[in-house]
């Protein structure tokens, strides 16, 4: 009864029963009343996990290793429990940087590379390759068995028939335009294709209802419940063994392919499409991590059951263990059930092929050929406007060809392995991926480098030890490969690589290429540097957790803040305190209560970014609240290096202020001392035109009357002496001032030689007075001398101190009054000083002389023409001594009428008849 | 996420106890030809455990959803906080 046209009927009835599905799903995602917005949907479509290899595959395994199927279904729930750490961070950072592919993932990660991408696509395209042939050569295998019926034979090994004729070929070629027709109808930038999650969704169901009714009939129906089964089974040496686990290499099995499915469930690029791409809400997570493993333990039930049924069914191994599902059924006509059975395995089997060739297809495009093509500059792609169109003739082709490589592999390869060994070959592929993912995503330090050295170390030891002998075994390469190593080194081996023995093939080849890729990457991220964008991405991805939404279960993008947020942004930049009470008086200017309020609205979030571009800047606050506000575009971390530099700046430009400050004051400082500079420059030529004239003068008059006695021999005598007289006065003048002037040289260079000692002062006015008496005398000065008590000594030098004394008198002599001359000349010893003061009664000095006439040659203006001239150096030198005697000299007016000059020098304190009498003697 | 600190502890134990109670050698000492109910006693096992798993899942999942009132949330804050700000320490 079981036609080939029903079959095929039947078959095409299904299968467009689906493309409505998808048609649907994806009218009602343009709706925006999307189908698959739930989280049952979702876990579901996870569900394609189960492929052909779980609906005919398990099977066969559970005929062969018992229990040995099992760790497949049991890695997948190990994942799930972590799911909050690893495939929510996963989700969340795909969400945020729009990732598409877990090709896209890894390069992503490591800095955006573009040969990541590429080795990662390669890895895929190869590693999956396996994995569809074994769901062509279950479909076709079924179809092959099915149209058998009612006789239950095994089908010809299809490279027998011509490609054309062969069902598997067919089958390829029908998935190829069934995915084409899923997947790339239109381009969509999320890359969700909710027609296919739909699809795949209802698949899920009617693979699990198919395989359950086949369960329950085998296991109720054949015989009468579990109990009778095992029993039945038990009683077979045979099939005894199967209810534990080998202990040979079945244990380190065991462990390796619940290693290797941990990883396929997140790794495999079809899981990867499911469960993250695909995912509309994060919150159906939450859901989906235990609805899953629940449809995995479900469908997993009957696997032993079905197995046992089979191999006392048809013992002695004439039917393959993998079509168990299909010919127990058959084997107790039970059509239906049957036909039931290859419609749910070809469920199975086309979810897989179709999610795997759009997921692969998009890698391909995405990754490997549009790179490739807008390098070709003279193809000018990046001139055209539109290239949706050639993006989705790229991703059918390659879609044909990802059927066609599996079609390939089936024919030539795989058509003598069992389901689940060809499908472990895939796993142990994409198990290469979980490396620089689960580093990637933990490790901020994975390195770009150290990811392509894991991977391409992995992939090639992979090659090596599994997919090489493969071929071997197959005739494609001799089988002196596997059996004496490549060029016949035994280390070489394949399968006992450096010599590794005991273990299973693929555990050998999963520990060898682990090693390497772990190896590879771990060492190669450690020696190698990170550029700017792999450190930024690094921590993005590693940190995406930390820096998005606070909101349980809420979507990662959210339009505002949460106050914490705000609060710990504030309090970074304006300090805690300040935030706190800020914040505060904003929430009792509105009546809120900020403790209960957990998202911030819009007006407290520009409330904060007022506050903070008051601390940091307009620019940068923005930056700053869309960090908090909107979250992962721009991670926070990235902003604080953006603002570390910043500030960096800033500070560097203080630095720069200040130097200019710095600057200017040195500048200020060196125009003063330049203005000092010409200053003296300009008294210096003063003084020289100054000293020149002093000289001249007398010098002229000593020429003139020394011509005119040449010049007049006839002149009287008394007439000559006056003449000589005056010669002689001038040239004393002259004497004097040079002696003056080289006084005041000597002093002005520190090299004047004084006679310091503990001098009395007495003596010393007494013999000024008796020095300058003849000039008192011949103005007819009247001149008073004043001791107020005893006078200190004083430490000095008695010449130089009575010069100055000297000065003061001839000076006063000079300004006292010309008719009534009056000089009064005090000494006292006060406050541990001794002062002199000398008093005349002449004009005075005017106040604004007074500093003046103590600098050389300046003497009072108010000079009168008849008055002798001094050299203009006494009161210079005598400033110059009393300085030398740490004493002053000053000038004030005198009491009516006149000046008083006073100086004073400090005494030793000591009484002056200290001074040695013998010395005073010789002194005068 | 607000996951507290309880829910991923319990999820890494629940892994840990997994990956144990899953592996040899605990396995084998379930690996032995008895019959519980007529049934093998490591498929028993098995899927017992696996149920197990299955339930701890959800109600990590469940409480996970449940057990984030408004006050809770604030914890986790400030935690990541001070996280946050030591790591930038260590910068």
């Amino acid at each position: 009864m079981l036609d080939r046209w029903i079959i095929l009927l039947v078959a095409a009835a299904y299968l467009s029963l689906l493309f409505a599905i998808a048609y649907y799903g994806d009218k009602r995602a343009d709706a925006g009343r999307s189908l698959i917005a739930n989280p049952y949907i979702y876990a579901l479509s996870i569900a394609v996990y189960c492929t052909s290899w779980t609906f005919y595959g398990s099977v066969g395994r559970a005929a062969s290793s018992g229990i040995g199927f099992l760790p497949i279904y049991l890695g997948p729930t190990l994942t799930f429990v972590l799911w909050g750490f690893v495939l929510q961070k996963i989700i969340r950072i795909c969400k945020a940087h729009r990732i598409t592919s877990i090709a896209d993932f890894i390069s992503s990660r490591y800095g955006k590379s573009a040969r990541l991408s590429v080795l990662v696509t390669l890895i895929a395209v190869v590693g999956i390759m396996p994995y569809i042939s074994l769901q062509l050569k279950a479909v076709s295998t079924s179809f092959n068995v099915l149209v058998q019926y009612p006789e239950v034979v095994m089908p010809p090994v299809s490279s027998r028939v011509p490609v054309l004729a062969d069902t598997a070929f067919l089958v390829a070629l029908l998935m190829a335009m069934f995915a084409i027709l899923f997947g790339t109808r239109h381009i969509d930038a999320s890359e969700h294709h909710e027609g296919m999650v739909a699809a795949i969704a209802f698949e899920s169901v009617v693979k699990l209802v198919a395989f359950l009714a086949v369960g329950i009939f085998v296991t109720f129906g054949v015989y009468g419940g579990f109990g009778e089964l095992f029993a039945a089974a038990a009683q077979s040496p045979e099939i005894a063994p199967l209810f534990t686990v080998d202990g040979g290499t079945g244990y380190g099995q065991w462990m390796t392919l619940m290693l290797l499915s941990m990883a396929a469930v997140i790794c495999l690029p079809r899981q990867f499409q499911v469960s993250v791409v695909e995912n509309v809400n994060e919150d159906h997570l939450k859901k989906a991590v235990w609805l899953f493993p629940l449809y995995l333990l479900i469908i997993n039930i009957f696997v032993l059951p079905i197995a046992i049924g089979g191999l006392l069914h048809f013992p002695g191994g004439g039917v393959d263990a993998d079509t168990f599902v299909l010919t127990v059924p058959m084997a107790e006509k039970r059509e239906g059930l049957a036909l039931f059975a290859f419609i749910g395995g070809l469920s199975a089997a086309t979810g897989m092929v179709i999610v795997a060739a759009i997921a692969l297809s998009t890698m391909i495009c995405n990754d490997l050929v549009m790179p490739a093509l807008l390098r070709l500059s003279w193809l000018r792609l990046t001139a055209r406007g539109d290239l949706s169109g050639l993006l989705l003739s790229i991703r059918r082709g390659s879609i044909i060809f990802i059927l066609m490589l599996g079609y390939a592999y089936y024919r030539y390869i795989g058509e003598s392995a069992a389901l689940v060994t060809i499908g472990l070959v895939s796993f142990a592929a994409a198990a290469q991926f979980a490396p620089a993912m689960i580093g990637g995503i933990f490790w901020k330090g994975g390195t770009r480098t150290g990811a392509l050295i894991g991977l391409s170390l992995g992939f090639a030891v992979w090659i090596y030890t599994l997919l090489l002998p493969s071929f071997a075994q197959s005739g494609w390469l001799p089988s002196e490969f596997v059996e004496a190593g490549a060029f016949g080194i035994a280390l070489l081996k394949p399968h006992e690589l450096l010599g590794l023995r005991g273990m299973d093939n693929l555990s050998h080849s999963v520990f060898w290429s682990m090693f390497v890729n772990i190896g590879g990457y771990v060492i190669g991220s450690l020696l190698s540097r990170q550029s700017a964008i792999e450190r930024i991405q690094g921590a993005l991805f590693v940190d995406v957790l930390t820096h998005s939404g606070t909101q349980g279960g809420s979507r990662f993008w959210r339009g505002s803040a949460t106050v914490p947020d705000l609060r710990e942004l504030l309090a970074r930049f304006i300090g805690s305190r300040q935030a706190d009470r800020a914040l505060s008086n904003y929430a009792r200017a509105r009546g809120l209560n900020l403790a209960k309020l957990r998202e911030a609205d819009a007006s407290l979030v520009s409330f904060v970014e007022r506050l903070l571009a008051g601390a940091i800047g307009a620019a940068s606050a923005r930056v700053m609240v869309a960090s908090v506000a909107q979250g992962e575009v721009v991670g926070l971390e990235e902003v604080m290096k953006i603002l570390d530099e910043t500030s960096q700046v800033i500070e560097y430009s203080h630095g720069l202020e200040q130097k200019s400050r710095e600057l200017e004051a040195t500048t200020a400082e060196l125009r003063a001392a330049n203005e000092r500079l010409k200053e003296l420059d300009r008294l210096k030529d003063d003084f020289l035109s100054t000293v020149s004239h002093e000289l001249r003068t007398p010098l002229t008059s000593i020429r003139s009357f020394s011509e005119i006695l040449g010049e007049h021999p006839d002149l009287d005598l008394q007439q000559r002496e006056k003449f000589l007289n005056i010669i002689v006065k001038e040239s004393e003048r002259l004497t004097r001032l040079i002696n003056e002037i080289l006084d005041l040289a000597k002093m002005e260079a520190g090299r004047m030689d004084w006679q310091m000692a503990d001098i009395d002062p007495r003596p010393v006015i007494e013999d000024a007075l008796a020095a300058a008496s003849g000039l008192f005398a011949e103005r007819r000065i009247h001149l008073d001398v004043n001791f107020a008590g005893p006078l200190a000594a004083v430490h000095a030098d008695r010449d130089r101190l009575m010069q100055v004394i000297v000065n003061l008198l001839s000076n006063a002599v000079k300004f006292c009054d010309q008719t009534d001359g009056h000089v009064t000349v005090t000494a006292e010893s006060r406050h541990g000083r001794l002062l002199i003061r000398v008093t005349d009664n002449g004009p005075g000095v005017p106040p604004n002389d007074r500093q003046l006439i103590f600098e050389k040659f300046q003497e009072s203006r108010e000079k009168l023409a008849d008055r002798p001239r001094g050299t203009g150096l006494g009161l210079a030198i005598s400033r110059q001594i009393v300085e030398y005697f740490a004493g002053t000299i000053w000038v004030e007016d005198a009491p009516g009428h006149g000046a008083v000059f006073s100086f004073s020098i400090p005494d030793t304190g000591r009484a002056s008849d200290a001074v040695p009498a013998d010395r005073r003697a010789e002194v005068m | 996420m607000n996951r507290s600190r309880a829910t991923s502890e319990v999820s890494i134990v629940t892994f840990l106890f997994a990956v144990l109670v899953l592996n040899p050698p605990v396995l084998s000492l379930f690996s032995i030809d008895v019959f519980f109910f007529g049934i093998p006693l490591l498929y028993l096992y098995l899927f017992a455990v696996w149920s197990v798993m299955i339930m701890l899942i959800a109600w990590i999942a469940i409480g996970g959803e449940r057990g984030t009132p408004k006050t809770e949330p604030m914890d986790g804050d400030r935690k990541r906080a001070r996280g946050r700000r030591r790591s930038e320490h260590a910068r």
